[in-house]
């Protein structure tokens, strides 16, 4: 009870980044980025096709590290730790940051295997068949491969595979998940159950949602970065903030202008169960 | 004109080019195809040699006719060889390659000479050399490929791995020489290990050849390897790293499972390129005679691209068509070792 009124309200971030700038051969793609992720909360990355979503994205979890013509500048930061220090092993981070991709992508094995690749690296065997059903059941697959854990995850459709992907990286356990452009290639039914489903997982983590879909943004998330292309040719974030004041009161002109221009009036779909 | 006009004519005039090319080429292979078959069988004029070879008799070819001309002048040939050769000749049809010829042993006497000692110092070259070459080939291209930074001194490797497929097989043959049979002596003669399978205590053995070998196929090996891996789709690498694998689990469980067939088949192309080579393996010390079969990798020894020079190289009739056979061995063990690459290749393929 000693504690201020004040700190009760700020948020605290599992996720942020400060001035962050991604560089392809020293030319910037994004600049100055400064945003933060919060357990409970699904933020949508919004913005055009070259706006630097996915640039930011895979700044989070040091993907960039295997791409020898991108760097990284400013911080990240996860639980108040920098993932840039030199004391920090990547791949340690990218099980604390899982990713799911666009083109839904199953590694060419056994639906079993996918989820428990990843898992076996990380937690203990004995467990892994437990973990395995954890990851399937929490991503909504377990009803329908239950029978067929042994089969190819490549014989699975587009959106079983998104699903068995973010079963894959459940099975992990991270606190994050970055998620970028996870339903684009899906058609409009499978398009809802991966909604529907990050709806579910959202209570558990941070989640991180790229997307071009200004809708799906409207529908999912609790807070919005919206990014535009300035005319320095660079990604910028142009507004940060809960989705309601981003759709309903925008500060920046551009935002509304994008939002209005995308979404319409249509608001009435939003799925907020909090 | 529009780009997508001009592309489509460049690539009219590419393709002409290849189709041209690809004439070129097949034409070659069938002559020479057809040249090998047709000196590998055919009519001879035979004196002697009816007795086993105890007798010490040993056959005399006088004459020998192609496969086309003794299906076309039979009866030419046959009526000329008998004012030619008067008493004692005997005009038979023989092919040169044939069962006893692959499983038989050296002998004196052509028609009972065999290709065996050959065949197993060209299997046991091609055993060393995928045991050296493969696993040395395959790491460096994982090196290069995975876990090497694109710098300047990663591009000069590369460079120079480009630049050694092209070195002649001779100059590999005598960097086999200096290196293998006389630096490393003591250990490729097996004095070291107390084999003394050579007639003379030199390194000039099977391992100094087969090393030889594993160097020379060495530069091809990674270059396929390279191509291989780096074939292997980004994103299938990205998912891979972010579940927090390391870059060792992502070569192991993904990269090699699916570069393998690849990689497997680019190391059977280019063993069959230099099981095929003369030059370096005379270099290292191919014997001109061996009597006895290797039997271990410190032996002296004989290869089917040697012997087939070597035979091609003598006057004596007879030995034209021993060459033609030996050639058509060794191009039986390059057609089975490329099928076995194609059906390595297909397999993955259709399981993926
Ligand atoms: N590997 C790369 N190399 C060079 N430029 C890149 C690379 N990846 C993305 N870009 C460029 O960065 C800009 C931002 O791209 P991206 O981050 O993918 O934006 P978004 O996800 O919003 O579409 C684009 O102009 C794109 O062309
Ligand atoms: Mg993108």
């Amino acid at each position: 009870m000693t504690q201020d009124v004040g700190v009760a309200n700020e948020r605290v971030d599992t996720l942020s980044t400060e001035e962050l700038t991604v560089t392809y051969d020293d030319i910037p793609v994004v600049s100055d980025v400064t945003v933060g992720f919060a357990r409970g909360e699904v933020t949508a990355l919004i913005g055009p096709a070259g706006s630097g979503k996915t640039s930011v994205l895979r700044a989070l979890n040091r993907l960039h590290d295997l791409t020898p013509i991108a760097r990284v500048h400013g911080s990240v930061r996860l639980h108040g730790k920098d993932i840039y220090d030199a004391d920090v092993d990547a791949f340690e981070i990218r099980r604390r940051v899982g990713m799911v991709f666009e083109t839904p992508t199953p590694f060419p094995m056994s639906i079993y295997d996918n989820v428990a690749w990843g898992a076996r690296m990380h937690g203990r065997p004995s467990e892994l068949d437990a973990v395995v059903e954890h990851g399937l059941r929490r991503a909504g697959l377990w009803d329908e491969v239950k029978d067929k854990l042994r089969q190819s995850a490549l014989r699975l459709s587009a959106g079983q595979q998104q699903r068995l992907c973010i079963a894959r990286t459940i099975a992990i356990d991270p606190d994050v998940i970055l998620m970028d452009e996870v339903t684009a290639p899906l058609d409009p039914i499978s398009t809802g159950k991966v909604e529907d489903l990050i709806l579910t997982l959202r209570p558990d983590y941070a989640i991180v949602l790229a997307t071009h879909n200004v809708q799906q943004a409207g529908r999912l998330s609790d807070r919005v970065a919206f990014f535009l292309v300035d005319e320095s040719r660079a990604g910028r974030l142009v507004e940060w903030a809960d989705t309601d004041s981003v759709f309903f009161a925008p500060r920046d002109a551009r935002t509304e202008a994008y939002i209005s221009g995308r979404a319409g009036s249509d608001m009435s779909a939003r799925g907020r169960t909090g | 004109m529009t780009p997508a006009r001009r592309r489509t004519r460049s690539s009219a005039a590419l393709r002409v080019l290849f189709a041209f090319a690809a004439l070129i080429a097949l034409t070659s292979v069938t002559a020479v195809v057809t040249h090998v078959v047709n000196t590998s069988a055919g009519l001879i004029a035979i004196r002697g040699g009816t007795e086993s070879a105890a007798t010490g008799d040993a056959a005399q070819v006088l004459a020998s006719w192609t496969l086309l001309e003794s299906m076309v002048y039979r009866s030419v040939i046959e009526r000329d060889a008998v004012e030619r050769f008067p008493d004692g000749t005997r005009i038979e049809f023989r092919s040169w390659l044939n069962p006893a010829f692959i499983t038989g042993g050296y002998s004196a006497d052509p028609t009972r000479t065999g290709v065996r000692g050959a065949l197993i110092g060209s299997l046991w070259l091609i055993v060393i050399a995928t045991i050296a070459a493969v696993p040395a080939g395959v790491g460096a291209a994982i090196y290069l490929q995975e876990f090497s930074a694109p710098h300047r001194l990663h591009r000069a490797m590369r460079e120079s791995v480009h630049l050694l497929a092209g070195v002649p097989s001779v100059v590999f043959g005598l960097i086999g020489l200096v290196i293998f049979a006389r630096l490393l002596g003591p250990l490729t003669s097996g004095a070291i290990f107390g084999v003394r399978a050579t007639r003379v205590p030199t390194g000039r053995t099977i391992v100094s050849a087969g090393l030889t070998v594993a160097l020379m196929t060495l530069p091809r090996i990674v270059i396929a390897a390279e191509q291989a891996i780096g074939a292997v789709a980004p994103r299938l690498r990205l998912a891979a790293f972010s579940v927090g694998a390391t870059r060792w689990q992502v070569v192991r469980d993904h990269v090699l499972p699916q570069a393998g067939p690849e990689i497997c088949a680019g190391a059977i192309f280019a063993l069959t390129r230099a099981v095929g080579d003369a030059a370096a393996v005379i270099i290292v010390g191919a014997s001109t005679v061996v009597l006895t079969d290797p039997s271990t990798p410190f032996a002296a020894f004989t290869a089917l691209p040697v012997i087939a020079y070597q035979w091609a190289m003598r006057p004596d009739p007879s030995y034209r068509g021993l060459a033609s056979a030996a050639l058509l061995v060794l191009l039986l063990v390059v057609v089975v070792l490329n099928v076995a690459a194609g059906v390595v290749r297909l397999r993955a393929r259709r399981t993926r």
